[in-house]
Formats: C-alpha cells, sequence, structure tokens
C-alpha cells in the first residue's frame, strides 16, 4: 500500500501504537500532519516516533515544532519496508527449522536484534533462519558459519548506517533547509527512497561475486604456494605479512586545518592506499589514520610501502610497520602476538619512514630494489625480547 | 626538447602508416613499444580527447585540480595536463612544455613504463621504489588526489590501443 494511502484511525492506532483518541488530539493540535482528517501510513509512522519520544519525555511543543521543521518525515520508510510484526518463537521457530533454540539465539545475537524484539521473531527472520539451517545441513561447519555471519552482519551494518547516515546529510537536511512542508517531504523522500533501495540489492550481489571471484583467485594462488614449499601454520592460522600504515602528525594537521579537511586527507589516504597496493594484498580495516593491510607477498608489499611513502615528501607524512609471521584469521579479520608486534613497530617508525622486523628481512631475502639499514635491536612494549629492526628504502640507482 | 622537426614528421607518418594497418595485437612485452615520439603524442593526444569527451572521467580528472606532469625518458616528450578554465572542456593538455601552468605533480619513466601503467599492468607505487618512475610533487595532497584516478584511465586508453594501435597491446 503506497505510504498516502488513506488507512482508518483504527489502523493508524494500531499500526502506531498509540489509542485513536490520542491520535484525534495529536491532529488537531498538528502535531501529526493529517490533511482533511485522513489518516495514512505515513502519518501514523510518524505518531509512532512521536510516542517514542514522548515516552523518552521530549515535551508535545518541541515534538510539534520538530514535525513542522519535517524532522519527523520518516513515513516513506513504511513503504520501503512494510510491516514487520513479530510473528514466532524460538522453539516453534526451531521446531520448523531444524535449528536449535540455543543456535537460534546465538545467530540472533549475532544478527543484532533489536533490543524491544528479544526472542520474538518475524517472517524475514524465520526465512533467514531457513537459509541459515540449509548452509548447515549441507556441510559448512558451525565454527567457521558462525564467524561469517558475524562479518556478514557487521559489514551490512555498516553499510545500513552508512546509507541512513548519507540521506539524512544529503537529501533529508537540504530539503529541512529549505523550508519544504513536511508533507511534501515525506513524499519526495518516499519516492527517491523507493527508487533507490531496491537497486542496492543487485549492486550487493554484484560487488559479492566480484571479490568472491577476486578472494578465490587469491586463495588459489596461495594454495599453489603451500605446494612449493612454503610452510603452512595450523588449522585457522595463516602465514602472512602484516603493514600498518598511519599518518604522522595527523593530531597537528587536524588542529590547523580543521576537522573537515582532515577528514577529507583520511579518505583521500585510505582510497589511495587502496588503488595502490599490490593486487594480492587487502585491507584488513581502517581505524581513524591507520590502515592495516596483509599480504601472502613480503617483497611487493615491502616495495609497494617503500614507493608509497616516496609519494609524501612533505608533512602529513606516513610512516610504515612491517612484520611477517602467523595470524588466527577470525570474523574477517586477523589476530595474535604478531599482528601485535607489527602494530608496535609501526609506532616507533618516524614520518616516512618503513620500519620492518628481522622477519621481513629474512623473507624478503636479497632484493635488487630495496637496502634494509639494520638500527639495532629495539625493546618493544609487550614483547619479553628486543627485536632487531630494520630501515627499508630504495637503492640507489 | 621535442624530436627534431624532420624526425617528428617521419614518425608522425609511421604512426598514420600504422593507424592504417590492420590491428594485429603484439605477441610479447618487447614488441609492444611506441615507434616514435611522435606516436606517444598522437597516443596520448588520443586518450586525453576521450577522456575529455568522457563526462564521467573528464570531470574526475577536471575536479581532482591536479595538474600533472608526465616526462617520457627515451622518446624525450613531455605531457602536460591540467583542468580546464574553458567550460566547454573538462581538461586541457600541452606537449613539449607549453603549457602556461605549473604541474602540481611530475611522473618520470620511459615509454615502455608509460604503455604498462596505462594498461594497468605497471603498479605505479612498486615501480617508483623500484626507481623506474620517477615521482615529485609540491604537495602530498595532489598525490592523494591523482593516483586513484590513474586506474581509471586504463580501459579508454586500452581501447585507443586496440582501434588504432594494437602493436602496444600487451599480450
Amino acid at each position: 500500500m503506497p505510504p498516502d494511502q488513506p488507512i482508518s484511525l483504527n489502523e493508524a492506532s494500531r499500526r502506531s501504537g498509540v489509542p485513536a483518541t490520542t491520535l484525534k488530539r495529536w491532529a488537531e493540535e498538528k502535531i501529526i500532519p493529517v490533511r482533511r482528517g485522513r489518516w495514512t501510513a505515513t502519518a501514523a509512522a510518524q505518531a509512532r516516533v512521536v510516542a517514542r519520544m514522548r515516552e523518552r519525555g521530549y515535551p508535545l511543543d518541541r515534538l510539534k515544532e520538530a514535525g513542522k521543521e519535517g524532522k519527523l518525515a520518516f513515513g516513506y520508510t513504511e513503504e520501503v519496508f512494510g510491516r514487520d510484526d513479530a510473528t514466532v518463537g524460538y522453539e516453534d521457530a526451531a521446531a520448523e527449522t531444524g535449528l536449535e533454540p540455543e543456535l537460534i539465539e546465538r545467530l540472533m545475537v549475532l544478527l543484532g536484534t533489536p533490543a524491544h524484539r528479544e526472542r520474538q521473531l518475524t517472517r524475514d527472520d524465520l526465512d533467514a533462519l531457513h537459509h541459515f539451517s540449509r548452509v548447515l545441513a549441507s556441510g559448512f561447519p558451525l565454527v567457521a558459519f558462525l564467524q561469517l555471519v558475524r562479518v556478514y552482519a557487521q559489514s551490512l551494518r555498516r553499510v545500513a548506517d552508512a546509507e541512513v547516515r548519507l540521506f539524512h546529510l544529503y537529501v533529508h537536511e537540504p530539503l529541512i533547509r529549505d523550508g519544504v512542508p513536511e508533507l511534501e517531504m515525506a513524499e519526495e523522500m518516499g519516492e527517491l527512497a523507493g527508487d533507490m533501495l531496491p537497486i542496492a540489492t543487485p549492486i550487493f550481489e554484484y560487488l559479492h561475486r566480484r571479490y568472491l571471484r577476486f578472494f578465490i583467485e587469491q586463495d588459489v594462488v596461495g594454495h599453489m604456494e603451500s605446494e612449493f614449499g612454503i610452510e603452512s601454520g595450523e588449522l585457522g592460522r595463516i602465514n602472512v605479512t602484516v603493514c600498518f600504515i598511519d599518518l604522522t602528525g595527523f593530531t597537528r594537521y587536524t588542529e590547523e586545518e580543521g576537522d573537515e579537511e582532515a577528514l577529507d586527507l583520511i579518505e583521500r589516504f585510505v582510497e589511495t592506499v587502496e588503488s595502490t597496493l599490490p593486487r594480492e594484498a587487502t585491507i584488513v580495516k581502517t581505524i581513524g589514520d591507520e590502515v592495516m593491510v596483509v599480504s601472502p607477498d613480503p617483497a611487493s608489499l615491502t616495495e609497494w610501502a617503500v614507493g608509497f611513502l616516496g609519494l609524501f615528501q612533505e608533512r602529513p607524512q606516513p610512516r610504515v610497520g612491517l612484520h611477517c609471521g602467523y595470524a588466527v584469521y577470525r570474523d574477517g579479520d586477523y589476530f595474535g602476538t604478531d599482528v601485535n608486534l607489527a602494530h608496535r613497530v609501526v609506532t616507533r617508525a618516524l614520518g616516512g619512514e618503513v620500519l620492518a622486523t628481522d622477519s621481513v628481512i629474512r623473507q624478503f631475502g636479497e632484493s635488487e630494489f630495496i637496502e634494509a639499514e639494520p638500527i639495532g635491536e629495539v625493546e618493544l612494549k609487550g614483547f619479553p625480547r628486543a627485536i632487531p629492526l630494520f630501515v627499508l628504502r630504495s637503492r640507489r640507482a | 626538447m621535442g624530436a627534431s622537426g624532420v624526425t617528428e614528421r617521419a614518425a608522425a607518418g609511421t604512426a598514420a602508416a600504422a593507424a592504417r594497418a590492420p590491428a594485429k595485437p603484439a605477441t610479447g612485452g618487447e614488441k609492444s613499444r611506441f615507434r616514435s615520439a611522435a606516436e606517444l603524442r598522437d597516443v596520448l593526444g588520443s586518450l586525453l580527447r576521450e577522456v575529455d569527451a568522457d563526462p564521467d572521467l573528464g570531470s574526475r580528472l577536471r575536479s581532482a585540480e591536479v595538474p600533472h606532469r608526465i616526462r617520457c625518458t627515451d622518446l624525450d616528450v613531455v605531457l602536460d595536463v591540467g583542468p580546464s578554465e574553458d567550460p566547454d572542456h573538462y581538461i586541457s593538455w600541452a606537449f613539449d612544455g607549453n603549457a602556461d601552468w605549473e604541474p602540481a605533480l611530475t611522473l618520470e619513466m620511459d615509454s615502455a613504463a608509460i604503455n604498462r601503467y596505462l594498461q594497468g599492468r605497471l603498479n605505479l607505487v612498486i615501480a617508483i621504489a623500484r626507481r623506474q618512475v620517477g615521482f615529485s610533487a609540491t604537495d602530498p595532497r595532489a598525490a592523494l588526489a591523482f593516483l586513484p584516478l590513474g586506474g581509471s584511465l586504463c580501459s579508454a586508453y586500452r581501447q585507443v590501443v586496440k582501434e588504432r594501435f594494437a602493436h602496444l597491446t600487451l599480450a
């Protein structure tokens, strides 16, 4: 049903969870925009928000003002997502899907069930559980599957968060600034969201296929290298070169240039890292101005690091810490002592410097292009023995 | 700076003949070379005309606001590219030091490296580490604005090469 399709007062009351008498009063006091007494899904959605805000102690006059300014105009989501009423409990879902109730609970925790829907599953949840059940029935190990679900949830949570924030910043806020009437605003946003959001699914599928193909190729290469005698670790442990890169003097840069400029710099920095990395290297995560990269190939990652720092001849200059070792791969991230060591190494580097442990030098071997200058054994916080470190740079021509 | 007029005319003739000849991809890296400075200018000019006509690529290159210079060390060609002030164009370019703007970023490499880079077969940053490519910039932000764009030129370049300069195609 379109969000501007009339609905009865009783239906509006059911959808919003607000008594009909209160809805009528809110409409008369123009807290909820109701044209000629005709309730719509959009108006009911707004009433639901007003009721939530009232529960949190916001006075009606402030909510009325917010409504007038269009700040509550989110009724467009009604059409996009439809109703999502709770239907079954965990026991019934277990009987239907063949999954244990405890496992369902664990999965729902991983997916981040909203608190108000605790132990209640919608039809969508149930559909997802059927998919999960099929994956497990196909023989995929539970321990790996739980990690995969966590990665899916974390990644898509970030995507949804970004979609909502960017929609708010670049669509909703400008409409509020332009003083667009609230009903018109709700309709305009509804149309845009209705056009845009269904496109997200094919884009996700496209990206997923694209990355899957890339990483399958990487995995095949990794297997081949193992075949050629590169030692492999225990189950779940991977031999990788870990690289941390960050911008020195970034705090000062932010103070001098302002938050927006600093944020712009970070975005460009991460984008440049991503677009220039050797094919086999991967960004694991970014934390502010710090990027963590892993690669199965120490040589190309080391050369990249040296070349990348050559791009920055003035402040703010990046610095790099490199270490080769074993990492535990879990939930799309890499953990373990060797990862921690790589992180400690970058904190000892100066701006414009690539600092590497002796493990990198051993793996890297003699290089035609890179020279390693030993700076001695360095005490690193949290590590019982001093670690031999080297500054890496391009060989003179 | 540039090749002599006679050499350039001769090279232009070779390039034109190549353009008329049926397109045959080169079989190996050794053969995938520019035949002359004139051909290099011709190929780069064709690429930049494609970029300038492409609203997406052209506007991205213009909005990056990074006037940059590519100096070809073996064929002695200098190309300057910058945002255009003409509203009908996204970018403007000039060969052999005739630009009336100063570059914020300069890349120096031989013609084989240019061909490999523009076909997405040369990692520019690794090539800088190996000193196969020279790099200088007046501002670190210039590198951050320019480098992510490099890859997006590849498909336009490959198209230009496929249509008119097949001997430059890398196997």
